[in-house]
């Protein structure tokens, strides 16, 4: 194998035990990162994206939950690290910003504070040098007058605002991955337009790669190099952005796409997926989308797919039909209605 | 010419926050004016605080007009008492965002379903127990989970319950806030879709509040924009998506990330957030505009500083909010 990808992650599971029985929210999950991408780890509600995000820093309480498989950072094993390898690697090597900055700062402590305490935990550096630090990401990531909204609160900042002091902590360390887990969903859309712009900036300037963690295939489709598409816990999909959106070989994919009403034409009736998503307590024996698929047919009720080649070999779909029927299928079928 | 099913005319709504000499008054919206056509779907669109919300609310008359006029069915619904006012809640229904907080958690569906005619005193032909079995099927949900309690649902089929009380009566204009921002996107196909059919079937008119331009493309006849309590520009459908005359509409459209391939995409990327720069006096808008930041002389910046625009037409059905369009 010629160069490691910066994150490998290999049949990956994190499930929950709980009294109604064993929640697979992440099950059988294979990616990679690498270094300087952007990754889009795209779902709907209960899908696991970020049930993965959180996995990938080693968030999850090990008493409540079982996590199995491989998570490699750089050649580090975050699965089963110790608390202090796992503390190391959070915000210097890793760091995650999430959907809502308001609970992620403290309320008590001013901007700057948490900025230069991101910068001290990690950098053996005077207060003042920290302070400086945490004044040059401020301004970096677009935040005016940086020197005053130093003393700021969080509270004193707007959504957008909030969510820029969250990436400027976020990349303090020049961490080499950011996990973004839905950073603009609470936010506007013509904020979202500056967050996702900026995001795309400085992975460019500080050559972090991103997994950026959404529900919004436009979102997807104008910030990432690669897509993984998860459902139910699993990836049926994973490919480069521009086969994802020409070529999709996974019957979910397909409908998400017919799902989408769109700003840029006015579409008649949309095509959504009938029913609802399967319980992650009891799954479907075979492919976990069997049940909402319109092209199922005998093996998808008790055979459970593998993730295979799907038309090239960096393109993978977790479908029992064949390659060329969905070519198919996709080129007369699905595309003309979209 | 008909008059329209609804007449809204410079509406304006005040609150007043905080006491003392914190005491100050906050105008969620300022002089809104609009129609919407029986049969017909105006979209009404705008970010956070635009007051879209505050507007449906006064439609329905859940909260108060400051001052203004709503005409509905030739109606004034202004100052109308609770008793004349209930007569007319059978033509105008709402639904709401949050189906959870919107349906009592301690009513079975059968309840809530058949709240409805009890209130206004309705006996369908094959009762209300049939009816509501009827309309339960309608919107997609099982008859059979008649006597089940709204946890026991999904949001979507949460969602259906809240339309399907909306539609128990068959009003004439149904107000929807945000009816499907909740739901994930094959559910909310879903929802769009249901919607879409009843309009088709029964043919009421929809005043359809949300901030995903998108879903207002999709479902609207009409669209209205509105910014910091203000209409800004006003259009039918295609010629809102197709030419956008307003520079924040314009904006806002370039902002909504595609789902295909991006080609080059010209994108207006708009400076700031909405609450926290927000101007007085003027246009509300020009703390944001790029065509105030950018080509036009000091001149005409001084009118943008000193004179609020007003919703001037530019064409037959399209009017716009702007000195400079």
């Amino acid at each position: 194998m010629a160069d490691e990808p910066l994150l490998r992650v290999r049949d990956l599971s994190v499930h929950f035990p709980t009294p109604d029985g064993l929640v697979r929210s992440v099950d059988g999950l294979s990616f990679d990162v690498r270094a300087g991408e952007i990754l889009g780890v795209v779902g709907e509600s209960g899908s696991g994206k970020s049930v993965a995000g959180k996995a990938i820093l080693g968030l999850h309480e090990p008493g409540q939950s079982v996590t199995t498989g491989e998570i490699r950072y750089a050649g580090r094993q975050v699965v089963g690290a110790a608390e202090e390898e796992l503390r190391q690697l959070r915000g210097s090597e890793i760091a995650m910003i999430f959907q809502d900055p308001l609970s992620s700062l403290h309320p008590y402590f001013t901007i700057g504070d948490q900025l230069s305490e991101a910068y001290r935990v990690h950098n053996r550096v005077s207060r003042k040098a920290a302070r400086a630090r945490a004044v040059e990401m401020l301004t970096l990531v677009g935040i005016p007058a940086a020197a005053r909204s130093y003393g700021a609160y969080p509270h004193e900042f707007s959504g957008g605002m909030r969510q820029r002091a969250m990436i400027a902590m976020a990349l303090i360390c020049d961490p080499g991955l950011l996990i973004a887990d839905e950073p603009t969903t609470a936010l506007d859309v013509t904020v979202q337009a500056q967050i996702l712009q900026l995001i795309w900036d400085l992975s460019q300037e500080f050559g972090s790669a991103v997994v950026l963690i959404t529900h919004d295939l436009g979102v997807v489709a104008e910030t990432c190099d690669r897509v993984v598409v998860m459902y139910a816990g699993r990836c049926l999909e994973q490919a480069d952005v521009v086969d994802l959106f020409e070529r999709p070989m996974s019957p979910y994919t397909w409908g998400l796409l017919g799902s989408i009403p769109r700003i840029d034409e006015t579409r008649g009736d949309l095509a959504p997926i009938a029913g609802q998503p399967p319980s992650l307590i009891d799954l479907p024996p075979g492919c976990s989308f069997e049940p909402r698929c319109g092209f199922a047919f005998g093996s998808c009720t008790s055979e459970r797919p593998e993730l295979s080649a799907a038309g090239s070999e960096d393109h993978l779909a977790r479908c029992h039909l064949p390659v060329p029927d969905r070519q198919e299928i996709w080129r007369t079928q699905i595309a003309p209605a979209l | 010419m008909t008059a329209p099913l609804l007449e809204v005319r410079d509406l304006r709504k005040t609150f007043v926050r905080g006491h003392g000499s914190g005491r100050r008054v906050v105008t969620a919206v300022d002089g809104v004016s609009f129609e919407v056509a029986d049969g017909e779907t105006l979209g009404v669109v705008g970010e956070s605080g635009c007051g879209k919300s505050t507007t449906a609310g006064m439609v329905v008359r859940l909260i108060e007009p400051t001052s203004g006029e709503i005409r509905f069915a030739g109606t004034s619904l202004v100052g109308l008492r609770e008793r004349r006012l209930r007569p007319l809640r059978r033509e105008l229904q709402m639904v709401f965002q949050d189906p959870q907080s919107s349906l009592n958690p301690r009513q079975t569906v059968g309840t809530i379903l058949s709240a409805p005619f009890q209130v206004q005193g309705v006996q369908p032909s094959g009762g209300v127990l049939a009816e509501v079995r009827h309309l339960m099927e309608r919107v997609g949900l099982n008859p059979e989970h008649y006597n089940r309690y709204p946890h026991q649902f999904s949001g979507g089929q949460r969602q259906r319950i809240g339309i399907a009380r909306a539609i128990a009566l068959r009003p004439r204009l149904v107000v929807c806030d945000e009816p499907v921002s909740a739901l994930d996107v094959s559910v909310q196909a879903q929802v769009l879709n249901l919607l879409a059919g009843l309009q088709d079937e029964f043919g009421m008119a929809y005043l359809f509040v949300a901030h995903d331009l998108a879903v207002v493309r999709h479902l609207s006849d009409q669209v209205v924009v509105m910014y910091l309590g203000r209409v800004v520009e006003q259009a039918a459908r295609e010629e809102l998506y197709r030419n956008p005359a307003h520079p924040y509409t314009q904006a806002l459209l370039s902002a909504v990330p595609v789902p295909k391939v991006p080609e080059a995409r010209k994108r207006v990327l708009l400076t700031g957030d909405v609450v926290q720069d927000r101007p007085v006096g003027g246009c509300a808008f020009r703390s944001r505009c790029p065509r105030f930041a950018g080509e036009l002389s000091a001149g005409d910046k001084t009118r943008c500083t000193e004179e609020t625009p007003t919703l001037l037409p530019l064409s037959p059905g399209q009017s716009a909010a702007c000195h400079f369009v």
